[in-house]
């Protein structure tokens, strides 16, 4: 039970890292338009939440950086280990130095705007402390969960990355192109290396948790977009949210990811990637020469297929139906070049996956040269 | 979707995958509602209307600032990937058949659904004191109504912390606890075998995800099993679907997959065949009996060494070695 205990208590340090991830960012960018917490038109100031979800996606392509070469080369978990712990340590301290004065500013904002609508988001607290209660402590029986979770126990076992076949524990002779630049799962083994903590309570308690209040905040951003300061509505929005998430359930829809494969990269993509991406449009709807938030989509075009290799199709895709519009909208001919550099990794990773598919490019587990 | 395929369904392949997608509920009907009552709402000034009974207000701005959100990405969502042509173009250059459902995550339905209810209760019933929470209520009433719940076969609590049966961990230690093998081989019942190298990837497996599947769709039969060569079915025949072979296939068959240890259900009725063709009884948990074969030829499997690739290919990082 304790450590079940502390499987929750790490949800905190995975926001912590996200923030500091994402303050690497954000943390010397100044506001001046609307803040997604309680920040008004000219207030300067960082956005908490817009940090944290910028510091996912930058925490997770800095970690691929970190994972493929390592792959490509053979090298043992335990190295990419120690390259990740000193990537950490030093992503925090120019996170914590970059935020330290914007942070103190957002944080006296944020709680100032919190105690003018405490009974609001103690509601919506409340609310997402149940919903992850009810997903934390339901057992759920899913097939992939023999592939997400197993690779995660697999490289713990064999101290190796990706090459051994996590249903059957046979070693592979050439890594599955699928999982190879979607290094989500290594992620999870690296942290799981470090903290020396079971995979299964690491992905189903702590990556869960982490995946349900990252859906919660970033229906709360969408909120504050489409209902500015207006806590009743977003209150009841994200109420309807959460409980329609109970019961739009088929085995396909994004809401039965989010409540039975939550530790899966896929139910990131589907309740924080792509809500995410429809939140930097409304950013953009705003002002469509921002360019922190076109930088802040390229960031999510170039980070999510870390997540889950179905962003590398879902994502331009994504980019194709919701920025484009933007063209018409605010007749701006910039926003099809930009868009299309968003778009370009999802694509680029999808061309490598159908040469892997045609057997032109495979990357083996030994030295072929 | 295993069910449904492009070339088969052709242009109905869209309405197929949607009422799949959806499998009845009406959260697509609710999402089209909101998307037109976001996109059409309130235009103009804001205006007070008489409905029910009631003052109904309506906000210019929220409404076209919401148009702008839902409505050009609903517009190109029904031009590309609600298109019925669409699936078909792009199975001819990539098979998608499994993963096309994917597209319709992109719709942000309960976005929608959830923004339009939250206009409902406090711009249309905002007025009132009660009326506003009697709309919450009949929202979520609908939401509920028009959905299938995620618990509609009971909420089963996780038996453990690790989110799987309590017999995983013992069959796990009993396996190791009879070993001699660091990485002992083993076959399990279908559900047992997806979660056991979740707990512990020191147990190797005899066969894979999709072998398991094939028997579990009843690919695997008789004739299969007994095929030359065709070991993995053979013991998926014996284990998952409950067919006493001969047992010099079986044996054969645990045999070249190096496979030493059975765990199968007590209730099951196969214990005394596997216990005639060899067998011996290692432990029992609650509902399953871990049963162990002695191979002629042990597979002493290792984890390959790569010293020597790693000394031929020095890297920078190579003092964390």
């Amino acid at each position: 039970m304790i450590q079940a205990a502390a499987a929750v208590g790490l949800i905190a340090l995975n926001f912590i890292l996200y923030f500091l991830f994402g303050s690497v960012l954000t943390g010397a960018w100044r506001r001046n338009s609307k803040d997604a917490i309680g920040a008004d038109s000219g207030n300067k100031s960082m956005s908490l939440t817009e940090t944290v979800f910028a510091g996912l996606f930058f925490y997770y392509l800095l970690f691929a950086l970190c994972c493929i070469p390592v792959m490509l080369r053979w090298r043992p978990l335990h190295v990419l280990t120690s390259i990740w712990l000193f990537v950490v340590i030093i992503a925090a301290i120019i996170g914590a130095i970059r935020a330290r004065k914007s942070f103190f500013i957002a944080y006296k904002r944020a709680s100032d705007f919190l105690c003018r609508h405490a009974l609001a988001f103690l509601f919506i607290a409340l609310l997402m402390v149940a919903f992850a209660a009810v997903v934390l402590f339901s057992y759920q029986f899913t097939l992939d969960a023999s592939y997400y979770v197993g690779s995660v126990t697999t490289a713990l076992r064999t101290d190796t990355v990706n090459m051994y076949d996590p249903f059957t524990g046979n070693w592979l002779d050439h890594y599955e192109m699928r999982y190879f630049f979607a290094t989500f799962p290594m992620n999870d083994a690296v942290m799981c290396s470090l903290l020396h903590i079971h995979p299964l309570l690491w992905c189903k308690i702590t990556m869960a948790g982490t995946a349900i209040i990252m859906t919660v905040m970033v229906l709360y951003m969408l909120g504050r977009r489409l209902f500015d300061t207006d806590m009743r509505k977003i209150t009841v929005f994200i109420l309807f949210a959460v409980i329609a998430n109970f019961f739009m359930i088929t085995i396909y829809t994004t809401s039965a990811f989010l409540t039975t494969r939550t530790y899966e990269g896929k139910c990131l993509l589907a309740n924080v990637v792509l809500p995410g991406i429809f939140y930097i449009y409304m950013r953009l709807l705003e002002d469509v020469k921002d360019k922190r938030a076109w930088l802040l989509l390229f960031l999510v075009a170039i980070g999510s297929p870390v997540l889950s290799s179905s962003a590398n199709m879902l994502v331009p895709a994504m980019i194709g139906v919701t920025i484009l519009p933007l063209v018409v909208l605010r007749r701006d001919l910039t926003v099809i070049p930009k868009a299309l550099v968003c778009m370009l990794p999802g694509i680029a990773l999808t061309l490598i996956y159908i040469l892997y598919v045609k057997n032109i490019v495979v990357f083996y587990t030994y030295p072929t040269g | 979707m295993q069910s449904l395929n492009i070339a088969d369904a052709g242009f109905f392949y869209i309405f197929k995958c949607i009422w799949l997608y959806y499998e009845g509920n009406i959260y697509f009907l609710l999402y089209l509602f909101s998307l037109f009552f976001l996109s059409f709402y309130g235009d103009g000034e804001r205006k007070v209307y008489t409905l029910f009974g009631g003052r109904v207000f309506i906000s210019a701005h929220l409404s076209r600032r919401i148009r702008e959100i839902f409505l050009p990405q609903f517009i190109l969502m029904a031009v590309t990937v609600y298109n019925p042509l669409f699936p078909v173009v792009l199975n001819s250059f990539f098979d998608v058949n499994k993963e096309y459902y994917r597209f319709l995550w992109i719709s942000p339905v309960i976005m929608c659904v959830a923004a339009a209810g939250a206009v409902i209760v406090w711009d249309i019933c905002g007025e009132n004191k009660i009326r506003p929470y009697i709309a919450i209520v009949f929202i979520i009433c609908l939401l509920i109504a028009g959905g299938s719940y995620l618990y509609k076969d009971g909420y089963i609590v996780s038996p453990t912390i690790y989110h799987m049966p309590t017999e995983i961990p013992e069959v796990a230690e009993m396996i190791h606890a009879d070993s001699d093998e660091e990485f002992p081989r083993a076959m399990l019942e279908y559900d047992y075998q997806m979660q056991l190298r979740q707990y512990d990837a020191g147990i190797l497996l005899s066969c894979g995800r999709e072998d398991y599947l094939r028997a579990v769709a009843g690919e695997v039969d008789i004739d299969s099993a007994l095929e030359e060569d065709n070991y993995v079915d053979c013991l998926l025949a014996v284990v998952a679907l409950g067919i006493e072979l001969p047992e010099e296939s079986f044996i054969d068959a645990l045999e070249q997959t190096h496979t030493e240890y059975v765990v199968i259900s007590t209730k099951g009725g196969m214990i005394p065949y596997l216990k005639n063709a060899g067998l011996t009884i290692v432990g029992e948990t609650a509902n399953h009996t871990v049963l162990h074969y002695e191979p002629e030829e042990p597979e002493n499997f290792e984890l390959p060494d790569y010293s020597e690739v790693w000394r031929l290919t020095p890297q920078w990082y190579d003092f964390l070695l």
